[in-house]
């Protein structure tokens, strides 16, 4: 599914610069006091833009996961995820 | 069973510090379960001791923090722990969380078909934030305690004495209501932002092998 989705949308010159503007646009919201952890580098929320400006292996990455759990809101599918404590079997927190 | 678990905690890094204290929970509590625990924490997550320690105590249960890729999962300075075949057989007969980016694409699968009971771990890089101005104190940092503390959850279950599935499936949960949580009104500028990223690490988390595993 993944390489299908890079295949689709990465591959198409157009498509993959709008995505990499939004995601570009999305890592900016980011506040300035949070560091993230990802890799084996440091890596600031600068480095994330550029990688996916350069759309090398951790930008496409980057822009695959923002696409797909955009795709998950505006579709609704993220809300099936809504744990019902009720009806979890897992919930117990005692335990 | 094999009452010992094996935990790898490296800290040469300001994120793996974060890792390194949050894994001190796991700790806590597998010592107040009986089990002997086998702290490799900072300079002592090494090739030599590791293979030394899992080879000596047979641990049913091992713990990885730090960093992988989809071949390896390394220790302190970025020294190689296990690598694609060549260390699947340290892993035989245990269950593995690897708290890592990636190891779960093809050293987790190449681990299980080698003998290892079950690999929890991430098909992606694994992802939090933290607060430029916890660093010195990494469990008082909210943000990263929304990423971390479902995790640690795979162990915690794992050690009181539930399934691997269940364990799994359970950190899940708590990813979830995490990032409802992260999503709502309530919730900080910086919640909402990186909420999406929270939400990889839950559809990366992945179980291999026999999800009725027990330590």
């Amino acid at each position: 599914m993944k390489t299908q989705n890079r295949k689709d949308i990465l591959g198409n010159k157009k498509t993959r610069e709008q995505l990499q503007k939004l995601v570009i646009a999305r890592l900016s919201a980011i506040p300035k006091d949070l560091e993230i952890a990802v890799g084996n580098s440091k890596y600031t929320i600068s480095d994330l833009q550029r990688f996916v400006r350069e759309n090398n292996e951790i930008g496409k990455q980057l822009m695959e996961t923002q696409l797909e759990y955009l795709r998950s809101m505006a579709s609704g599918e993220i809300y099936k995820m809504w744990p019902n404590e009720q009806n979890s079997t897992h919930y117990s927190p005692q335990s | 069973m094999n009452k010992t678990v094996l935990i790898t905690r490296p800290n040469h890094e300001e994120k793996l510090n974060f890792l390194f204290f949050w894994t001190q929970e796991v700790v806590d509590i597998a010592k107040e379960k009986g089990f002997t625990v086998l702290d490799l924490s900072a300079g002592k997550s090494n090739k030599k001791d590791f293979d030394s320690y899992i080879k000596r105590n047979k641990p049913s249960f091992v713990f990885f923090n730090g960093h992988g890729s989809s071949e390896v999962i390394t220790g302190h300075n970025n020294e190689f722990l296990i690598s694609i075949n060549k260390d699947e057989a340290l892993l035989k007969n245990k269950i593995v969380y690897s708290r890592t980016c990636e190891s779960a694409l093809k050293l987790g699968p190449r681990c299980v078909k080698k003998g290892t009971k079950t690999f929890i771990g991430y098909i992606s890089p694994f992802v939090f934030f933290y607060l430029k101005s916890s660093v010195i104190h990494p469990l008082n940092d909210k943000i990263c305690k929304q990423f971390i503390e479902p995790t640690n959850m795979i162990s915690i279950k794992l050690l009181k004495g539930h399934t691997s599935g269940e364990a799994h499936e359970y950190s899940k949960y708590l990813m979830q209501r995490n990032l409802f949580s992260m999503l709502s009104s309530a919730s900080t500028e910086g919640e909402r932002t990186v909420a999406s990223f929270l939400w990889g690490n839950i559809i990366n988390q992945v179980v291999i092998g026999d999800l009725g595993s027990r330590i």
